[in-house]
């Protein structure tokens, strides 16, 4: 369209832009903004132009989106009720960060007086998180539903940004809290499965049939819930009473709420229950949607299952060097073990401890598909993820050239050979280099998956910062020490000498930290990891942005020791949250994990840092590994040497090292590995977002 | 009390404490004792590995000297110090050095907590030699057979400003310990708080849902101990919310969300204060 763009409008234009560039992308301009904008007169533009650039100060994003949304206001709204309203934006978005800023922003100026009995989600959703955590099984994460209720699929619990259903708040929040532990059930005693929509596509009304089995499969795992949680079962069944039922309906529900009731069983109610009108929904079953948590199961299934065939495969080799038939088919064996899920494994007959990571996996496929399908059961090639590296790397290496950077620096490092006993000088050419950026808009997305994770971070953090301390046995001070007063004139006593610490100071405590997060771009990481790695350096930025540590971010792969890439995602100096997006939305797997030259380029640059405390933390899903000939190559005991003296080096330097690995099966050489550092396995891969801030957290406060 | 005959007799366990085991570790602990090697006992907070080292004394008939180690411990606190009384310098015997010459069992407790130059004092004693150096006396104790040094300390991933040396940790036979399985808490529960054996069990259900938040916010989760704790207090009249709420969710921490989501979670299993 064109548009009149007078003298005024281009100004207006390069105002818009100048305020909010950093929400700006090729695809979002301000071309629609200023054509929207010049329906309205100067002066009803004014409370607009007050309050753009008061926001982008805050936050671009939270700016542009405000701009949106406050256009259609400006003829009609007077400007104090739009102030009011952007105070309340900006109050939401210092309490409760971006998300609940934008939820506020969207309700829009006009907002009703709210009912007495309203709880916000904003308001709970940091307890919820908790409360849905320590139910326990496959991590599942709480965000606000963009649906007209509650539903989940399978990761994540959605629920209504509001509730208003019962006359009280103490009421609505037990709805809040059951309707949590209903989803969590939805997720854990078999809802959703493979086969649930050629199941329902059998019917002549394949939506009708789907809503049905929902309600079914409600009752079904309100009965499951009921004995781990008494007491919540008592108030579900409180409002359960108030529903009217059939006396067909009640004899199918009185079926599904025997113990031994399974999703097959509401299948096979299906047909007598069609043509029965549906009874009232209760209020904390949400919405009867089956359909979002398929595509998420479908997806996790084919991961997992790659991954445990992968695991199969290692774990069988790790077992027995010497040959094996390579059908080894039908030789691992399975059983679940009384207490909980547990697991027995055996291979050709011999007891076999599953590693903990197979463990969990093999709850989570069982979780899915009720039993442990044969064909999981044939183990991948001891090359397992490796071809996937290959073609990686072939698929990238348009995009990476091996050749020296021309905005970085090329750097040359040792590499501690354990058999020779001694340094090969400058062994490995390292690059440090800008990563290439991506496009993917991930920090708002793991946000708002994580709303409820990151709130309740946010919060701890805050408790983080400055506390007031006695420090002891100081040479000046506030007063006199008495302890020590004591102990030092009873040697004087004895003749010895006097201690001459003898005060104590009240101090505030500054955080003096500087931290750098390395982490593992290799080939194995393709997929979940590389995911869980992404949304961890997200949550894991802005924790620390809020606490104000230093910090910096690189992620690493190497292809020979002549090719050791360090991507530079954020470096200590960088301060701006708003650019790091791309940064690390280019966070991907590559090619190899050649550890020990990173760990030693990261203690350099780590040393480089004026602080009290110099923290490294690496992130990687296993062991050292690189592809390259030289006699016997940068893998098994020679990598786990060299990763374990750089480690040690960096000790030695005063940093304190801190390994977190993600792959568990390994655990043999761990030990070795870390023992200079300190480490931590994760279970779940899918916990890293969850814990790397809490990680943080303990490993730096006293 | 004949103070003449050892005075470490007040150290003594006269009465059997109640210990239920929860795999080998008594028979560890014995051999261990037997061929003099010292003792590290590893795990959560109030799982039961004070009342494991009272029943090993008890059981081997070694007095027990216990220290909780903190910060600003030193040395003397362990070794022993002079004292001036009436203008006079008096050696006292600290803990460690008591328990040496008097073969007792000597138990530091949360050793992480105090600091490594203080903690070195253990280390010829941890070893075969077997000794312990006295430098304010200028003498060297040679340990008997009796005694028995046993530390204990809660790994999981602490600040990096509190962690157990190598050369420490690798003087010691570790015991590795948990919370006990469910059959057996729920047993101990009932047996220490005299609640019902359905009480214990919601009191393990709730507990069981609180150890998944550890390391999501919270540090550990609800122990045995905290369980024992809710336990006696229904016992004396308080209602299982009133109880728990005590006894439990703010001892587990001062964190608003935290708390919020733990007293769901114990009105999800016990029910709310008004009984529904
Ligand atoms: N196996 C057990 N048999 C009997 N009682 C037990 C057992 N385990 C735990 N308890 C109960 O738990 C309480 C706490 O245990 P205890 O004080 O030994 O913990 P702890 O491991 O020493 O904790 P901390 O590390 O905080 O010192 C005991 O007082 C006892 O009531
Ligand atoms: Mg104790």
């Amino acid at each position: 369209m064109a548009i009149d763009l007078s003298p005024n409008m281009l100004q207006l234009e390069e105002r818009l832009e100048e305020w909010l560039a950093a929400a700006l992308s090729t695809r979002r301009t301000v071309g629609k903004l200023v054509e929207r904008l010049s329906c309205y007169s100067e002066e009803q533009q004014q409370p607009l132009l007050h309050w753009l650039p008061i926001l982008s100060r805050i936050n671009p994003e939270l700016a542009f989106q405000a701009t949106q949304q406050m256009i259609p206001f400006l003829a009609t709204l007077d400007p104090p009720s739009l102030s009011l309203w952007i105070s309340a934006v900006i109050d939401r978005y210092d309490q409760l960060g971006l998300q609940a800023a934008l939820l506020r922003l969207r309700e829009g100026p006009m907002r009703q007086k709210q009912q007495e009995q309203t709880l916000l989600l904003d308001e709970m959703i940091a307890m919820l998180q908790a409360f849905v955590t320590a139910l326990g099984g496959r991590s599942l994460f709480v965000a606000s539903s963009e649906q007209a209720g509650g539903y989940t699929n399978t990761a994540t619990l959605f629920l209504p940004a509001s509730l208003a259903h019962l006359p009280s708040q103490a009421g609505n929040r037990t709805l809040y809290q059951s309707m949590a532990a209903h989803l969590w059930g939805l997720a854990r005693f078999g809802t959703f499965f493979p086969q649930l929509p050629e199941r329902l596509q059998q019917y002549a009304d394949p939506e009708q049939a789907g809503r049905l089995y929902m309600i079914l499969e409600g009752s079904r795992v309100d009965a499951k819930i009921a004995p781990l949680l008494p007491g919540l079962a008592r108030f579900m069944a409180s409002l359960q009473k108030k529903r009217a039922l059939s006396s067909l309906w009640q004899e199918a529900i009185s079926q599904l709420t025997q113990p031994e009731a399974s999703a097959q069983l509401t299948l096979s109610l299906l047909p007598t229950l069609l043509e029965q009108p549906l009874p009232e929904a209760l209020p904390y079953h949400g919405l009867p949607l089956w359909q979002p948590a398929m595509t998420t199961l479908l997806k996790r299934i084919a991961e997992e299952k790659r991954r445990f065939r992968q695991l199969l495969g290692e774990t069988r080799d790790s077992r027995t060097p010497v040959e094996m038939p390579v059908v080894a088919g039908h030789s691992f064996l399975f059983s679940s073990a009384e207490e909980g899920m547990r697991f027995n494994m055996s291979l050709e007959g011999q007891p076999l401890r599953p590693p903990d990571e197979l463990q969990l996996l093999l709850r989570s496929i069982v979780q899915d598909l009720g039993q442990m399908p044969p064909e999981y059961l044939s183990p991948a090639g001891s090359a397992g993820y490796r071809s996937d590296a290959v073609s990686a790397q072939e698929t990238t290496t348009n995009r990476y050239d091996f050749a020296p950077p021309e905005d970085g620096s090329l750097f040359a490092y040792d590499e501690w050979d354990y058999q020779r006993n001694s340094y090969r000088k400058e062994w490995c050419l390292l690059s440090e280099r800008p990563i290439p950026p991506g496009e993917e808009k991930i920090v708002q997305e793991t946000l708002h998956k994580y709303q409820g994770v990151w709130q309740g971070i946010r919060r701890r953090f805050e408790m983080l910062r400055g506390e007031d301390q006695w420090q002891r046995r100081q040479l000046f001070g506030d007063e006199i020490d008495m302890d020590a007063l004591l102990h030092a004139w009873s040697d004087f006593q004895a003749g010895q000498e006097m201690d001459e610490r003898l005060f104590r100071h009240r101090h505030r405590r500054q955080r003096n930290v500087a931290t750098l997060l390395l982490v593992d771009m290799s080939g194995s990481t393709k997929g979940w990891v590389n995911q869980a790695i992404r949304e961890s350096l997200v949550l894991f930025s802005h924790a620390l942005h809020h606490l104000q540590d230093r910090f910096a971010l690189y992620g690493f792969s190497s292809m020979t020791r002549k090719q050791c890439h360090l991507y530079c995602i954020k470096s200590f100096t960088q301060q701006q949250l708003a650019t790091l997006e791309p940064a690390i939305a280019g966070v991907q797997a590559m090619d190899y994990t050649r550890m020990g030259v990173f760990i030693r380029h990261a203690s350099t640059l780590l040393n480089q840092q004026e602080a009290k405390t110099r923290l490294l933390i690496t992130l990687s899903d296993g062991k050292p590994e690189d592809y390259d000939s030289f006699l016997g190559g940068y893998r098994g005991q020679y990598a786990i040497e060299d990763t374990r003296t750089a480690l040690l080096e960096a000790r030695r330097s005063g940093i304190h090292p801190f390994c977190i690995t993600i792959d568990r099966e390994a655990r043999a050489y761990l030990p070795r590995l870390y023992g200079p550092a300190r480490y931590v396995l994760l279970e779940d891969v899918r916990q890293l977002p969850l814990r790397i801030a809490d990680i943080y957290r303990k490993l730096t406060s006293r | 009390m004949s103070s003449d005959l050892s005075p470490l007799e007040s150290y003594r366990i006269i009465n059997e404490p109640y210990y239920e085991a929860v795999a080998n570790e008594c028979e560890l602990f014995s051999a261990a004792f037997a061929n003099r090697l010292p003792i590290l006992l590893k795990g959560p907070t109030g799982c039961g590995k004070t009342r494991f080292v009272e029943r090993m004394a008890w059981q081997l008939g070694r007095p027990l000297l216990t220290v909780s180690c903190h910060e600003d411990m030193t040395t003397s606190d362990l070794v022993g110090r002079f004292l001036v009384i009436g203008g006079e310098t008096v050696w006292r015997d600290g803990p460690l050095t008591m328990a040496v010459r008097h073969g007792a069992i000597c138990y530091l407790d949360e050793i992480v907590e105090a600091r490594k130059d203080t903690t070195v004092v253990i280390h010829p004693l941890a070893d075969d030699r077997r000794l312990l150096p006295i430098e304010k006396l200028g003498t060297v104790l040679r340990a008997p057979p009796e005694f028995a040094l046993v530390i204990s300390y809660n790994p999981g991933y602490q600040s990096v400003l509190k962690e157990l040396k190598q050369s420490t940790r690798q003087r010691f036979v570790a015991l590795e310990f948990d919370y006990p399985k469910t059959g057996l808490e729920k047993t101990i529960i009932q047996k220490e708080s005299g609640v019902s054996f359905g009480m214990a069990s919601a009191l393990v259900q709730f507990a069981q849902l609180t150890r998944n938040l550890k390391g999501n916010g919270l540090e550990e989760g609800a122990s045995t101990r905290l369980l024992v704790h809710a336990g006696r207090l229904i016992q004396s009249g308080r209602t299982p919310s009133e109880a728990c709420t005590a006894a439990i969710t703010h001892a587990l921490t001062d964190d608003a969300d935290l708390i919020a989501a733990i007293t769901a979670l114990q009105e999800s299993v016990l029910g709310t204060a008004d009984g529904d």
